[in-house]
């Protein structure tokens, strides 16, 4: 019993420490607003503007060439009566930042797959800040439910050994689970 | 408990292989995969380490409490632990070594250079090729410039074609397109950005874009006026890189940015391999320890099992056998120990056997022993008693019951009368070294109480040593029989030989009288007279004794009825009335039933008074007490007087004919007495009186 109670006490510190990595990690790198939810003709448009902050690590990786996908998650839905969501509209998209050696200029490639390349990394990002009339699909024109979004960086798409360098905070980059009334914003 | 350690580490270590295949292969498995992974694969070594710390706690508390083969099994895990950690820690070390080493080695000055030559190439060739563009574009430019409105669509033909353009486009100001010429496959071009519009109004822009893996040019120029100072027209050139060019610069573009990709993640690269190889280590040593545990237990437990099997047959227990089937020495040796217990048990159970059969033969000769009424003594060599009987300590009056082990010497006996018969034994034995049976008698010459004692000798060999057995009896109540028959045969032929004589006698005596008295003088007829009467009386004294003999030769003949003993008592005390001597009954119950001869114990009791009466004589108040207890199956009743007693000398042989200390007695009354006792399976005892008298004892069975 008495080396059960120390293995315990270990495993309880083991789980502290992830925990709180965990916890730092959640840091919002993203900030979303001026959320604008058009329908027009059967579709939804969505327009927001965003604030994409790297950390130096992370931009020293996107310079040596590795691609920065970031996926945008947009859900609609409304709360029935006993209060479980009814899913309208669930939509996932990607956009990407890469450094182009060849070309020496950062490129940003939007949701509809459309390049636009940039001296610098700074531009390239304002280019990220405002999405304008985004069409993110068919739908009946809601008088109420919720809006969600969340935009955060794939690291999927990352290479193997920083995918699982989970200590490292750099490429948590994330906002957080954002939600909008549809009735208040149309 | 194996069971445990084995799924355990077989878990893990399929655990740790899908992680270290999880670092390959980065499709299949995602970076929350491998985290679980790694969290899963702690858990299992935290699991190993729990299971390991609990079998060294057992493992040491089994040596503190000195179990068999737990220090022999604390070794083997030792050595196996230390022959798994230091291997695998080097291997470790090594690994760890060679792996940064190997990370490292992909990286060097060399290879960077050449891939950033090569980028730089690439680079430098798309500005050369933008730099053409930028003068064809311009020379384009002012071709159009110069020449008429209406035929700028054919110059612009003529010119792209004449640069070998793919596209050029004229726009307005408001992008709006002017005119177009471009190959035959060539889609419709691409509006341009307001920005890239805005940018060329200011002079020369040219851009390079990669669309769809190919690597295309962009040119815009203003297009000067003739008419207004501002221009309001652009050319925009749109000229793909030669694909043999495009195809080289992408790959060398990709491979720089691979290697670019690799460097930067070069450390977390190393530490994921150090912490994948730190697991494997501490999995497999782990893992090593805890089979240390199962395979020293496997070899350790046989050897335990013979241990404990040894010890329990060191403490006599010979059943012990020991599971094991393996074919190996241990299991060989495991056979022939059972083989060996079996052996030792079959012969352990035939000695119990012969001992039982032993301690039976024994206890039925120590039974024999214990109910023989001679004495038995068995003495060694060095006159040490080795055995002897109840019977033996009793004949000889030992000073304990049992004097077994103890010297045979005059101190052996609490009674000094027995020291001759001690020594004369001891004489025998120690000094003759006889070798065939020697018997002898001995009389203990004692005046209260004679005994004749008869010792027989017999001398017993084995081997080199010699033990005596003596068997002591006591013959004298033998003896006292024997000569008690003796006399009877003597009374009842004195008795027959004189009984006859005597009425003849006793007749001729009187006819003498009866004839002569009227012939004789007065004188002598008084003479004749006196005569006469002596032989008459003499002639009854004779027949009195006579009928004493007859009495106490008669063969017993007993008529044995159930009749009240104090009743009885108070009958015969009735007779004494009349006299001066004063009797005195005693007894709790007045109803005591005997089942006896009455006559003969009537006669016993009035013997035994009669006895009291005779020593009472000089007595000025004679007094007889009578006391009569009841015991179980036993009534015991005592005469006591306080006459003059009986001497000491004749105490020891009081009960033998015609011994009496009474000046006219037969001494056959005592004798008698003693006699219809014995009868009745009685016993009789005569002692004096403290300070006057004597006390007569007799026990009768109810």
């Amino acid at each position: 019993m008495h080396y059960l109670k120390k293995i315990s006490n270990k495993l309880a510190i083991i789980c502290m420490v992830f925990f709180s990595i965990h916890a730092y990690s959640i840091d919002q790198k993203i900030e979303t607003n001026n959320i604008k939810l058009d329908f027009e003709g059967g579709y939804y448009f969505l327009s927001y503007s965003q604030s994409i902050s790297l950390l130096s690590e992370a931009r020293e990786a996107l310079s040596k060439g590795i691609p920065f996908h970031f996926q945008v998650i947009v859900k609609i839905y409304q709360k029935n009566k006993y209060g479980f969501s009814n899913v309208i509209l669930y939509k996932e998209f990607y956009f990407q930042l890469k450094y182009k050696s060849l070309l020496k200029k950062y490129m940003v490639s939007d949701m509809n797959n459309q390049k636009s390349y940039f001296s610098n990394i700074d531009d390239a990002l304002k280019k990220l800040s405002y999405i304008e009339k985004w069409n993110i699909g068919p739908s009946i024109n809601l008088k109420e439910g919720t809006l969600e979004l969340k935009t955060k960086l794939d690291k999927k798409y990352l290479p193997k050994a920083l995918q699982i360098n989970f200590n490292d905070k750099s490429w948590d980059v994330k906002s957080v689970l954002t939600k909008y009334e549809i009735g208040k914003l149309n | 408990m194996k069971y445990i350690i084995t799924t355990v580490a077989f878990i893990g270590i399929a655990l740790l292989i899908l992680l270290a295949k999880s670092l390959s292969n980065s499709e299949l498995v995602s970076s929350d995969t491998f985290r679980l992974l790694l969290i899963f694969n702690i858990v299992f070594i935290f699991a190993l380490i729990v299971l390991i710390t609990i079998q060294i706690a057992k493992l040491l508390h089994n040596v503190k409490r000195e179990i068999v083969g737990s220090r022999l099994t604390m070794r083997l895990v030792l050595s196996f632990a230390t022959v798994v950690i230091i291997p695998v820690t080097i291997v470790y070390l090594v690994s760890v070594s060679f792996l940064t080493k190997s990370i490292e080695s992909w990286f060097n000055v060399q290879v960077e250079s050449a891939l950033q030559g090569g980028l730089s190439l690439g680079q430098k060739t798309l500005d050369i090729l933008l730099k053409d563009i930028e003068l064809k574009s311009k020379s384009m430019a002012y071709s159009i410039g110069a020449a008429e409105e209406s035929s700028s669509s054919e110059i612009l033909n003529d010119l792209r074609e004449k640069f070998s353009i793919q596209e050029a486009v004229i726009f307005d100001a408001n992008s709006k397109i002017l005119s177009v010429s471009g190959d035959y496959h060539t889609p419709l071009p691409a509006l341009p950005k307001q920005e890239d519009l805005m940018r060329a109004s200011e002079g020369f822009f040219g851009k390079i874009e990669e669309i769809d893996g190919k690597i295309f040019m962009k040119a815009y120029v203003p297009i000067p006026s003739k008419k207004l100072l501002r221009t309001d027209k652009i050319i925009q050139i749109t000229q793909p890189i030669p694909q043999s060019i495009s195809d080289i610069a992408l790959s060398v573009e990709s491979v720089y940015e691979d290697y670019q990709t690799l460097a930067y993640s070069r450390s977390s690269l190393k530490i994921i391999y150090t912490i994948t190889l730190t697991l494997v280590l501490l999995l497999a040593i782990l893992s090593a320890v805890a089979a240390s545990f199962v395979i020293s237990r496997r070899i350790s437990e046989p050897i335990s099992l013979l241990a404990e099997a040894t010890r329990q047959i060191a403490i006599g227990k010979y059943n012990k056998t020991i599971p094991g089937n393996s074919k190996d020495e241990l299991g060989l040796l495991v056979k022939s120990f059972n083989s060996m217990t079996m052996k030792l048990s079959d012969a352990t159970k035939s000695s119990e056997k012969s001992r039982e059969r032993l301690e039976v033969a024994r206890a039925f000769l120590d039974k024999i022993l214990t109910n023989l009424s001679s004495g038995v003594i068995v003495i060694d060599n060095d006159g040490v008693i080795k055995l002897h009987n109840i019977a033996a300590s009793k004949i000889i009056e030992f000073k304990k019951i049992n004097m077994t082990d103890m010297k045979f010497t005059n101190d052996i006996s609490k009674n000094k009368i027995y020291q001759p018969i001690i020594q004369r034994i001891n004489t025998i034995i120690l000094t003759k070294k006889i070798v065939k049976e020697e018997s002898f008698e001995f009389n203990t010459n004692n005046k209260n109480n004679e005994e004749i004692i008869r010792v027989q000798i017999t001398p017993l060999r084995r081997e080199r040593n010699i033990s005596y057995i003596l068997v002591i009896d006591d013959i004298t109540e033998l003896t006292k029989g024997q000569r008690n028959q003796a006399w009877s045969e003597i009374a009842r032929r004195l008795a027959h030989e004189i009984k006859n004589p005597l009425t003849p006698i006793q007749l001729s005596a009187e006819r003498i009288e009866h004839k002569l008295k009227d012939k004789l003088s007065n004188e002598d007829l008084i003479m004749l007279s006196k005569s006469t009467a002596t032989i008459v009386n003499q002639v009854q004294a004779l027949k009195t004794m006579v009928n004493e003999f007859s009495e106490y030769s008669r063969p017993p003949e007993r008529k044995i009825k159930a009749f009240n003993l104090f009743e009885l008592f108070e009958n015969i005390i009735e007779l004494y009335h009349a006299t001066k001597i004063k009797i005195t009954l005693n007894a709790s119950n007045k109803l005591i039933s005997i089942k006896a001869d009455e006559n003969k114990i009537r006669q016993i009791i009035i013997n035994l008074i009669e006895n009291a009466k005779d020593g009472l004589v000089k007595e000025k108040s004679p007094k007889v007490i009578i006391d009569i207890i009841e015991d179980n199956n036993w009534v015991t009743f005592t005469i006591k007087d306080n006459g003059m007693g009986i001497s000491e000398e004749l105490m020891g042989r009081i009960f033998e004919p015609y011994v009496t200390s009474k000046a006219n007695g037969t001494g056959l009354g005592l004798a008698i007495v003693n006699k219809i006792i014995e009868e009745h399976s009685g016993i009789i005892n005569i002692e004096r009186n403290k300070v006057k008298g004597t006390s007569v004892s007799v026990r009768l069975p109810k």
